[in-house]
């Protein structure tokens, strides 16, 4: 808990020092292509960037503690209020993806693992290094002209203001798609913890006890993979929070992802800012869950 | 029975003051940016797709004809056009009364009509330290007494809005007037920019102080009633603007601008009741919905699907068998590659160095560019001036901007830039046969970008086969512009559209002392300043035309660019949608579109 603190002032050192010293200046790029030395100096002086500094980093780490990083330099909009709106749209397609794709990896997983080395095995196998060879924007463009434009099973993109439409008619084949992408690699992955578990000596001892193999399976074999899955899933989860770029993009999804690129693109520092120090504060109440999570999991694991 | 016959005088009386049929709500035009908004106070934003927008909800006193070419101003709020007097120094305007804002809360329930002081605080708005406007410039040493002001707001970080400018202030509730330094007869396209003359109510300002963009209120055709940054923008007919009918002076052989206005003259304006605009920003999913018949326009059709939509630049088949059609028109707009003419190797006004940029210019190949890069959608520029602008000559022609990488061979050779270290790149000139060989590569700035590969490779196969060794620095734009402005890259390509009509707004970036700014290279040549200076006092005509020749002259001389492309815009429109024709430079062109609901709904069958 404690190292969340020197791990958040060394993330807002970095960021301010990058922006710094390798961001461009943003006075240049608000000014436009033609400017005078005045103009880019009272856009200077408006922004605060003709301050020491010290001054400045003590302006941003108010802020991180405030929880208020001012208005977006480029659209003027609040940068609360760019997170708390793009959140909503990325959480609507990112949650279903993570769920749906951790249950059916796992689901898939324990079964190949359960019929390792069979030829269903190897066949799945290798449709998985198949779809991990393949380009998540192949996948998308492909699927949105097929599904979309060819098939109409679904619009070719868009977002509306009920969630529930959202939900049911434009996030679908985004999901799908980016299901279509993550569930290849975590199922490889997963079943290489099931067929670690699988060759442990407790596993051999409960087939010798009598136990059924869907017992040993689903009881044994699962509980013990669940710890290496849940730290996988832990690592995955605050990305779940940002968004897919390009899924938001190809799908005018209006999501944090997207905002992110626009930002970085548009020199936007109060909004890049904001964003990595909630993607850090993210990481790292993430990290803490999953550790909680461990005990949970295994009685075993201790918290000293 | 007796009461409806008491009443039935009554309601024929008030159907005949009724105003025209308005907006039809049922027509629904709806199309896609490619790129996000950013806000919708004029004098914040320089953005395209923002000042598409405001130019749809706020009113410049001037506007264009939306049908004559040549371009043609025309008043907008004003009664008639500007009284130009003393020189063409001072501008009388007068607002025609009885122009209303939308409704707002800031107005206190009270209707809001549009006086003078309502463009004169707008002016000032732009001066505001505050705002930190883009489009200052263009004002910024222009109006009498402004400038003061500016400095003293600068000092003290606020404008005075009441502060009363020699040069800029209202004489009556109708009347206002604009006092220039010195003559400058591109002020009247000002006039109809949204982004530097579009009417802000003060009260409205004030009102939501940091938010103004969030709420556009103004005189406008149309209304902002959703907003989803970033995402979809819907937008409704003002209740309360003016009686404006559908109008224009298409040329007598301009048959596709005769046809709309036989089509659509006399109808009421806005004639659709709603726009929906979205933003997409990727390719595929804009040309996708539009061929799903998920948008009714296709603004600008994707390089990348040119190919399918206009082969040989001609409207696909079975798009006109749907009945698409289609309007190609030249962007008043250009791209080059400037040269930093303080850089020791490609800089300077000597002979030779003269001869090193003249020869760069004949060995790019331009047209491998439109075709392979662009996909045919732009042409060749041969001067510095966009197609559309005042000034512009469609038949200029010139041997200095044609590729020829024979003569740009022999011209090097002809100056001594030869390979004298046999690594295979040409040398800088020695004075002497004996001098030690002084080797030179040229470093050209670029982003990291896709669109911006296949540009890169057509310059460096083009300077390999002319000897120059070509190399790279990789960018991201806002640094790159910040070098630029530093002086500090020998090249980079940069693309320009004209906020105004004029020739001046090209030329604007070769004279001397907007080195640093507007002029990238840091061109300063005392004739061309002189000429520039001499141009901007003049009016449009024969004159103006002949000195703008002569500067175009030098510029080619001394090649302080080498000239790209004017980049064509391709825009669709489904079988429904009527009226739509790209204007040059004018930014509202909702109103004047219209949606054939019998054509839609054989459509939607």
């Amino acid at each position: 808990m404690w190292q969340m603190i020197p791990t958040l002032a060394g993330v807002i050192l970095l960021i301010f020092f990058l922006f710094n010293w390798v961001g461009g200046d943003p006075a240049q790029v608000l000014a436009g292509k033609i400017s005078n030395p005045e103009q880019i100096a009272n856009i200077r002086k408006q922004l605060g960037v003709d301050q020491p500094y010290w001054y400045q980093l003590w302006v941003f780490v108010q802020q991180v503690f405030t929880f208020d990083f001012g208005r977006s330099w480029s659209t003027n909009e609040e940068v609360s209020r760019i997170l708390l709106t793009r959140v909503g749209p990325t959480l609507t397609i990112m949650v279903p993806v993570l769920v749906i794709e951790t249950v059916l990896a796992v689901a898939l997983a324990v079964m190949v693992a359960y019929v390792r080395g069979s030829l269903t095995d190897r066949t799945i196998m290798v449709i998985c290094t198949t779809a991990m060879s393949i380009s998540f924007l192949v996948y998308i463009i492909f699927g949105q002209w097929l599904f979309g434009f060819i098939l109409g099973w679904f619009p070719v993109q868009g977002w509306s203001e009920s969630y529930w439409r959202n939900l049911t008619h434009y996030a679908p084949l985004p999901i799908m798609l980016a299901i279509f992408v993550g569930l290849a690699p975590a199922l490889r992955l997963y079943r290489s913890f099931f067929l670690e578990e699988i060759n442990q000596d407790y596993v051999r001892t409960a087939r010798a006890k009598g136990l059924p193999e869907k017992t040993v399976m689903m009881k044994h074999v699962l509980r013990n993979a669940l710890i290496p899955i849940l730290t996988n899933v832990g690592i995955y989860l605050p990305s779940v929070f940002v968004g897919s770029f390009l899924l938001e993009v190809f799908f005018s999804i209006p999501g944090l992802g997207r905002e992110i690129v626009t930002a970085v693109n548009r020199s936007d520092f109060p909004v890049i800012k904001a964003v990595t120090v909630y993607l850090a504060v993210l990481t790292m109440i993430v990290n803490l869950l999953v550790d909680v999570m461990y005990k949970l999991v295994d009685p075993r694991v201790s918290f000293k | 029975m007796k009461l409806a016959s008491l009443l039935a005088p009554l309601a024929v009386a008030l159907a005949a003051t009724a105003p025209a049929a308005a907006a039809d709500n049922a027509k629904v035009f709806r199309y896609a940016f490619e790129v996000a908004e950013t806000g919708f106070d004029p004098v914040e934003i320089s953005d395209l797709y923002s000042s598409n927008v405001i130019a749809n909800i706020f009113d410049t006193p001037l506007t264009y004809d939306y049908l004559a070419r040549p371009i043609k101003l025309v008043p907008n709020t004003l009664a008639a056009m500007p009284e130009i007097t003393e020189n063409g120094t001072l501008f009388t305007m007068r607002v025609k009364p009885g122009i209303y804002f939308a409704d707002d809360p800031a107005f206190q329930g009270k209707k809001r009509e549009l006086t003078a002081e309502d463009y004169v605080y707008s002016i000032k708005r732009l001066f505001d330290p505050k705002k930190r406007s883009p489009n200052l410039y263009l004002f910024e040493g222009q109006i009498a007494g402004m400038d003061e002001i500016l400095a003293a707001a600068r000092k003290a970080n606020r404008l005075d809005y009441d502060a009363v400018a020699e040069g800029l202030r209202a004489l009556d509730r109708y009347t206002f007037q604009i006092r220039l330094k010195q003559p400058n007869y591109n002020f009247l396209y000002y006039l109809a920019y949204c982004n530097l003359t579009c009417a802000v109510a003060r009260e409205v300002a004030e009102h939501y102080g940091d938010r103004t963009a969030e709420h556009p209120v103004g005189t406008g055709p149309f209304r902002l009633t959703f907003w989803k940054r970033s995402s979809k923008m819907v937008f409704e007919p003002n209740p309360g603007y003016r009686e404006d009918y559908y109008n224009g002076t298409p040329a007598p052989d301009d048959a596709k601008g005769q046809a709309i206005l036989a089509k659509l003259k006399g109808k009421r304006l806005p004639m659709v009741g709603r726009v929906e605009v979205y933003v997409i920003e990727e390719p595929q999913p804009r040309w996708l919905a539009f061929l799903n018949n998920e948008m009714d326009f296709l603004e600008r059709v994707p390089n990348e699907f040119a190919n399918v939509a206009t082969p040989n630049n001609e409207l696909a088949p079975n798009l006109k068998k749907r009945g698409v059609t289609m309007e190609r028109t030249p962007g008043m707009e250009l791209t080059y590659s400037y040269f930093g003419m303080k850089d020791p190797v490609v800089g300077g006004y000597e002979p030779e160095k003269v001869a090193l940029r003249r020869a760069i210019v004949l060995g790019q190949d331009v047209g491998a560019e439109i075709r392979i890069a662009r996909k045919n959608q732009a042409i060749v520029a041969h001067g510095p001036i966009g197609p559309g602008a005042l000034g512009y000559d469609p038949d200029f022609r010139s041997t200095a901007t044609e590729y020829d990488p024979a003569k740009a061979k022999a011209l090097l050779d002809m100056y001594g830039y030869l390979d004298c270290n046999g690594d295979g790149w040409r040398d800088l000139p020695r004075k002497d046969a004996g001098d030690e060989c002084k080797p030179f590569s040229i470093e050209y700035a670029s982003a990291p970008s896709a669109t911006q590969k296949p540009l890169d490779e057509n310059w460096k196969k083009n300077m390999d086969a002319i000897g120059i060794n070509l190399t790279f620095k990789k960018a991201k734009w806002p640094d790159l512009l910040k070098e630029s402005k530093a002086g500090k890259l020998q090249m980079w390509g940069l693309g320009w559209s004209a906020a105004y009509p004029d020739a001046d707004a090209f030329f604007v970036m070769l004279y001397g002392p907007n080195g640093g700014q507007a002029n990238h290279s840091r061109f300063n040549q005392p004739e061309f300043d002189r000429l520039y200076e001499q141009a901007r006092r003049l009016p449009d005509g024969p004159e103006r035309n002949a000195i703008y020749r002569e500067m175009n002259r030098l510029f080619l001389v001394y090649a302080p660019w080498r000239l790209g492309v004017h980049r064509i815009y391709t825009d669709l429109s489904q079988p429904w949608t009527v009226g739509f024709r790209r204007h040059p430079v004018m930014r509202g062109f909702w109103k004047y579109v219209d949606i054939d609901q019998p054509v839609l709904a054989t459509a939607s069958r």
